[in-house]
């Protein structure tokens, strides 16, 4: 009885309040050093120690109200009270356990019933059109439940963050075009240029140097050279039978998909008219490189290794997690697409996005506000930084982001849910409210 | 107020594709037409790309049309420039939405004002259609789907003044009914 008596006081109560205030006091300053909610969170607010705070609040609270029982007129407002505070803990402990909160990146004229789970892993499979989700935990590492069967999954490596870098063309040893084998790549810095690889119309050159000019003197009729000026950025320079120049940056923006991604990706490079019609394709390949990790836990990229394996091929695949679950998949295996993503729930709802907006500050390029128009189920809406949208079942619609494409421009939509707010929180507040203004009441007049 | 009556005059329409080939017409577009807009027939063959796959007469001098060209993928800028080979270019801007993105133009030839559109798929999502169809069926419906298209509307101005709001309501509110996948 004495520690029922203990947990019901308001001694006790002294003691979490203390408590709380020290662990509100170290989450403010750890949310300013380190600029990051998700680092706060992670050892704060969705730390166990903070969560049994908010248990024992309710327990406190409750206790105390059942040991003034048996229950008298003049308890009334501290009762009210309590209840409305009882309501309140318990719509955080709801919310906290069993509501949602994510996001849906979507394309102008796309649209989607599944939001990603911010900062949690999944490990998306694909194979013949039959896609699977997967959770998972990979800074454990081991083997993962597969879905396909014959087809095993371990995650072998984990880095907590990287910068990948997608490219084509050359790569630290040769020139990649498909139809030819791997070619070599040349230092160069005066005289005749080098060959490559010959074809029955062209001759090709790989060239490691920052002086295309001199290259473009040098370059004979009917030959191609891939130039590597800087480490990153590659010129394609191409002379004709009639000894015309062509010359264009590689910017890699005419993306080839073979074989719906099965067969890997690559890039393509076009000549003008006048020019023989060679195919320059060039497979993409990835350079994953490990970064120290930022103090902004929000700017992570983690990157696994997985040994994806079948009863006769096994194979590493390393993939870089895709916050927003829109960018390649990469093949391996058993005729298999992965893709390193978040984890994904199913929304009541169906969202599809009609058109994102930026809109400016007068005369000025700088954002003022988001704002998207969509359909959700067969109801137009808009929704914009301050202009949120609640369906009947209670989601809620944000406006987060918005990211300019080359032609449709994306937006970024939070979706939130707390399944206690209307019958806990909102009550809760109401009855506190009330509570207070009789234990108020109760004073005056007393 | 105004666009408040607008609003309550405007009913979504549902537009036909243009067939290619052995393939038949599916309706793909849905826009906001004004209820007092006179949609006139179409005839049953769209198979040449002079044809409208949808013609609206506005106050009985105003004739806006649409056109869809599945077959042929010519950039809006090309097409803006043709255009202002024919009218005095007043305004050129960017427009898009649903996933089409391209230009608008406004331009002026005596008295009469035009006000155009030109339409194209981003080539992301072009590329998910051509990717998603699993049939021959499917292939010639998501054709029609990614087709380039064009909005024109030629009219006097003091009428293209009146219903400029209608029509532009009509160029913006265009969308694919089928979503792309």
């Amino acid at each position: 009885m004495t520690i029922v008596r203990f947990l019901g006081s308001v001694y006790f109560a002294i003691a979490l309040i203390v408590f709380t205030v020290l662990f509100v006091i170290a989450g403010t300053f750890l949310e300013a050093w380190s600029d990051s909610h998700l680092f706060a969170a992670h050892f704060i607010y969705q730390n166990p120690v903070f969560i049994t705070l908010l248990w024992l609040y309710f327990v406190n609270i409750l206790i105390s109200t059942l040991l003034r029982y048996p229950f008298q007129r003049k308890h009334i407002p501290f009762i009210i009270t309590h209840i409305g505070l009882l309501m309140l803990f318990g719509g955080a402990l709801v919310r906290g356990y069993f509501g949602t909160q994510g996001v849906v990146s979507l394309i102008e004229g796309t649209g989607s019933s599944q939001i990603l789970l911010p900062n949690t892993y999944a490990l998306y499979i694909e194979q013949d059109d039959h896609v699977s989700v997967i959770p998972i935990h990979p800074k454990k590492g081991g083997a993962l439940p597969s879905p396909i069967p014959n087809l095993s999954l371990a995650v072998v490596d984990w880095v907590p963050h990287v910068e990948e870098k997608q490219n084509g063309w050359i790569d630290q040893k040769n020139g990649h075009i498909f139809g030819f084998p791997p070619f070599p790549v040349f230092e160069w810095n005066q005289g005749p240029l080098p060959t490559s690889l010959k074809t029955s119309d062209y001759t090709i050159t790989a060239i490691k140097s920052g002086d295309v000019d001199g290259i473009a003197k040098q370059l004979a009729n009917s030959a191609i050279a891939l130039v590597n000026t800087d480490g990153e950025e590659i010129t394609l320079l191409a002379k004709n039978k009639e000894g015309e120049l062509y010359q264009a940056p590689l910017d890699n923006e005419l993306m080839v998909v073979i074989d719906r991604g099965y067969g890997g990706y690559g890039y393509a490079a076009n000549l003008p008219p006048n020019f023989p019609p060679v195919d320059l394709i060039t497979p993409l390949f990835r350079q994953i490189i490990k970064k120290p990790l930022p103090r902004k836990k929000e700017e992570a990229t983690p990157s696994l290794s997985l040994l994806v394996s079948t009863p006769d091929q096994a194979e590493v695949i390393r993939l870089t997690y895709d916050r927003y679950g829109q960018n390649l998949k990469w093949p391996g295996p058993g005729h298999t697409l992965l893709r390193f993503q978040p984890q994904i729930k199913q929304l009541p709802n169906h969202i599809r996005l009609k058109k994102a907006l930026q809109i400016n500050y007068p005369h000025t390029n700088q954002p003022f506000s988001y704002e998207s128009e969509l359909w959700i189920d067969d109801k137009e809406v808009t929704i914009s930084m301050n202009h949120v949208h609640q369906t009947a079942e209670g989601f809620r619609f944000y406006m987060a982001g918005l990211t300019h494409r080359p032609y449709a421009k994306a937006a970024q939509i939070v979706v939130n849910h707390n399944p206690g707010k209307n019958y806990l929180t909102y009550p809760g507040a109401i009855i506190l409210t009330i509570g207070m203004l009789l234990l108020y009441l109760k004073k005056v007049y007393a | 107020m105004g666009w408040f009556l607008i609003l309550l005059a405007t009913t979504w329409m549902e537009i036909q594709g243009r067939e290619e080939g052995a393939s038949f017409r599916r309706v793909v577009y849905r826009a906001k037409v004004e209820e007092s807009w006179q949609t006139l027939p179409s005839p049953p063959s769209l198979k040449d790309t002079k044809i409208a796959n949808a013609t609206f007469l506005i106050g009985d001098q105003i004739k806006m049309t649409l056109h869809s060209f599945p077959a042929i993928d010519i950039p809006p800028p090309t097409l803006v420039e043709r255009w202002k080979t024919a009218v005095t270019t007043s305004a050129v801007s960017t427009c898009g939405q649903s996933g089409f993105c391209g230009l608008f133009l406004e331009g002026i030839k005596g008295d009469e004002v035009t006000l155009a559109w030109a339409f194209q798929l981003d080539p992301e999502l072009a590329q998910r259609l051509h990717f998603s169809a699993q049939t021959a069926e499917e292939e010639a419906h998501y054709l029609q789907m990614a087709a380039n298209f064009t909005i024109k509307a030629t009219g006097p101005s003091s009428l293209i003044e009146k219903h400029r709001d209608e029509i532009c309501q009509f160029a913006n509110s265009i969308e694919l009914i089928q979503e792309i996948p």
